[in-house]
């Protein structure tokens, strides 16, 4: 049906379109402020990443003087062996609190190792595992140094005497 | 300041290509995160592999000031008169409304940033596994940050490109100080641009309300905003992607007015900002070139020149870092263990590919995208069935970048060495953020053709026209 050159039924279905779209619009935008409201608030009680981890930062002027750091946390090393996979975000923290030092995650603890940092709730475990790295360093004949911090991390390291 | 230096080198580009009222505003607000952290990111590293001084003040305003020449000695002089007035188009309640839910969703997304910057400061996981991490190597040891990089975690991906990273130390150099507020800022910036980019190219081809509903769109989606200021690289190669494709796309008679060596540059920048990105890169450039030649415009020589030349710098710097800086390219990871027998799993296929259909379908337990996939989806198919009879300008390129890189990305799931539920899940949504920016534009733009009358629709060459110098 056309008027003085224009296609009626095709621009009235155009306009009905256009007002479907819209109308589709508007209502998906209200509900994505409502679920955006929504999040917020997850946001809000979740905490941040580091936040279930120790304070790493005590040790950072530490730190900054050592090349390499391997980061060795409890979980699954009763057996000495590199911790497992589920414990990327102790070490991530870790390296984020102490960059630019490079901390790595240790594989089994042995007296090449330059610098430790020991992370390990269980203070009797913790103690146990301080004192055989420091026994290892005296054993290459160098001396051992250790620096605890209050949240818990402490870090051995030697250097030649 | 960089993002208003960056602002200062755009501006006068796009005033040259003929651009002006609120067209040359948003484009410029929204273009200034691409013309301001781009060339910073890129200045240190150069500083850096040139073993030469940390840049200061000057240096970064002399590199931003010859960036502003080239860029305006790159871009065509033109005068366009629009034969029917921009924004003259829909009625006046459309408009008011629009602005309404662009103000509103644009405070909305200010807030959730200042609730998420509260209650996670340095960003999501990967923010502190990779990105702001990098950032603080970077700016507390520049000298020794090669070395540090190829001994970092494995896990974290040293061979990721430097894009974010460089563009934080950069900011916390001219500062002279860390500040979590950088990195908080940048995935700020780059979020509020892309909606400002969503309003600058409707309101470029005459419909600036659908511009602002669009961008109110992005603004209220759960995903874009979380990811986005996650200060992940996510929301930035969705960024520079949109770039890219608008950029190009005004090669391609869209109706869009953006010089074309900003989409050489973005193309640079996006392969600089995360390793998919050089995919993206790769399959965009060439899809605009085949594009070229199916429409049987002959593209310059002089045009390609500067496509090229303009991605050089962002191109050259991921080839170097790859090189000299990185332990690996990032290939040996990827392609750890039997990769050809993962190809020729067709679970490995089809998993990812019924994961990125859930959430283009809005599929049940698929959260944080809202209905807005759906809706997008029903939009350009309708858009694209009433432009049937209609010139398809460069909408089938927006479609077929987005095709192309979905299914880049369900053929990196398929070949990636890791647990593949896992890696998918982890990921899928910031990679979809990768492609909204784009999705949303390009499906508004086919709208914004449907809003047209006839005889605008017919050529849009007779809604513009051009006196190239």
């Amino acid at each position: 049906m056309f008027l003085i050159g224009i296609d009626v039924r095709r621009e009235v279905s155009r306009h009905l379109v256009l007002a479907l779209l819209g109308l589709t619009l508007v209502s998906t935008m209200l509900y994505g402020a409502w679920r955006v409201m929504t999040m917020a608030r997850w946001i809000a009680t979740t905490p941040a990443v580091c936040a279930k981890v120790p304070d790493y930062s005590q040790l950072a002027a530490v730190a900054s003087g050592l090349p390499r750091i391997a980061f060795y946390a409890e979980g699954s090393q009763r057996d000495a062996s590199a911790p497992r996979r589920g414990h990327g975000l102790p070490l991530f923290c870790a390296q984020y609190a102490l960059a630019p030092a490079v901390v790595r995650a240790a594989g089994r603890l042995d007296p090449s190792l330059v610098a430790v940092l020991v992370d390990i709730g269980d203070m009797e475990r913790r103690e146990k595992v301080i004192a055989g790295l420091t026994a290892g360093i005296h054993a290459a004949g160098r001396r051992a140094f250790v620096e605890r911090s209050t949240a818990g991390p402490v870090l051995v390291w030697g250097r030649d005497s | 300041m960089v993002l208003a230096a960056g602002a200062g080198v755009i501006g006068p580009a796009l005033w040259r290509a003929g651009i002006r009222g609120w067209p040359l505003v948003c484009y410029t607000v929204g273009l200034a995160p691409a013309l301001g952290f781009g060339p910073l990111s890129l200045l240190f590293f150069y500083a850096r592999l040139g073993d030469l001084a940390r840049p200061g003040l000057w240096t970064v305003a002399m590199v931003l000031a010859s960036v502003l020449v080239l860029a305006v000695w790159c871009t065509p002089s033109r005068t366009v008169e629009r034969t029917s007035s921009p924004g003259a188009r829909g009625s006046r309640l459309l408009a008011v409304a629009a602005l309404l839910a662009l103000a509103t969703s644009g405070i909305g997304a200010l807030i959730v940033h200042d609730v998420q910057r509260r209650a996670w400061p340095e960003g999501t996981h990967d923010a502190v596994a990779v990105w702001n991490v990098r950032a603080l190597f970077f700016y507390r040891d520049a000298q020794a940050f090669p070395a540090r990089l190829r001994e970092v975690e494995p896990r974290s991906h040293p061979h990721y490109p430097l894009f974010l990273p460089l563009a934080v130390a950069g900011q916390y150099a001219l500062a002279e100080r860390e500040a979590m507020a950088v990195p908080q800022a940048t995935a700020l910036a780059f979020v509020l641009a892309t909606g400002f980019l969503l309003v600058a190219v409707l309101a470029d081809v005459g419909h600036w309300p659908l511009g602002a509903l669009a961008a109110a769109l992005f603004w209220t989606t759960p995903v874009a905003l979380l990811w986005g200021f996650s200060q992940g690289a996510d929301g930035a190669v969705g960024y520079f992607l949109f770039v890219a494709v608008a950029a190009l796309a005004a090669g391609l008679d869209d109706g869009l007015r953006l010089p074309r060596w900003l989409g050489g540059l973005a193309l640079g920048l996006l392969a600089w900002t995360k390793n998919e990105g050089l995919v993206l890169a790769g399959l965009t450039g060439a899809l605009y070139l085949l594009y070229r030649w199916a429409q049987r415009h002959r593209i310059s020589g002089r045009e390609l020149a500067t496509l090229i030349a303009w991605s050089v710098p962002g191109l050259a710097a991921l080839l170097l870092m790859k090189t000299w800086w990185a332990p690996e390219s990032g290939l040996t990871t990827y392609l750890k263990g039997d990769w050809r027998a993962r190809i020729l799993q067709w679970q490995r296929w089809s998993y990812p590919l019924t994961e990125f259909a859930a959430r283009f379908v809005g599929a049940r337990g698929v959260e944080g995208w809202s209905a807005n996939w759906p809706v997008l989806l029903a939009g350009g198919v309708i858009a694209g069935l009433w432009a049937r009879r209609g010139r398809a300008n460069g909408a089938g390129f927006w479609l077929g970048v987005l095709l192309l890189a979905t299914l880049s990305f369900v053929g990196f799931y398929a070949v990636a060495p890791y647990e593949q539920r896992w890696l998918v899940a982890g990921s899928i949504d910031r990679l979809m953020l990768q492609l909204y920016p784009v999705a949303i534009g390009g499906v508004f733009l086919a709208i914004a053709r449907l809003g047209d009358s006839p005889a605008a629709r017919s050529g849009d060459g007779a809604m513009t026209s051009e006196a190239s110098r």
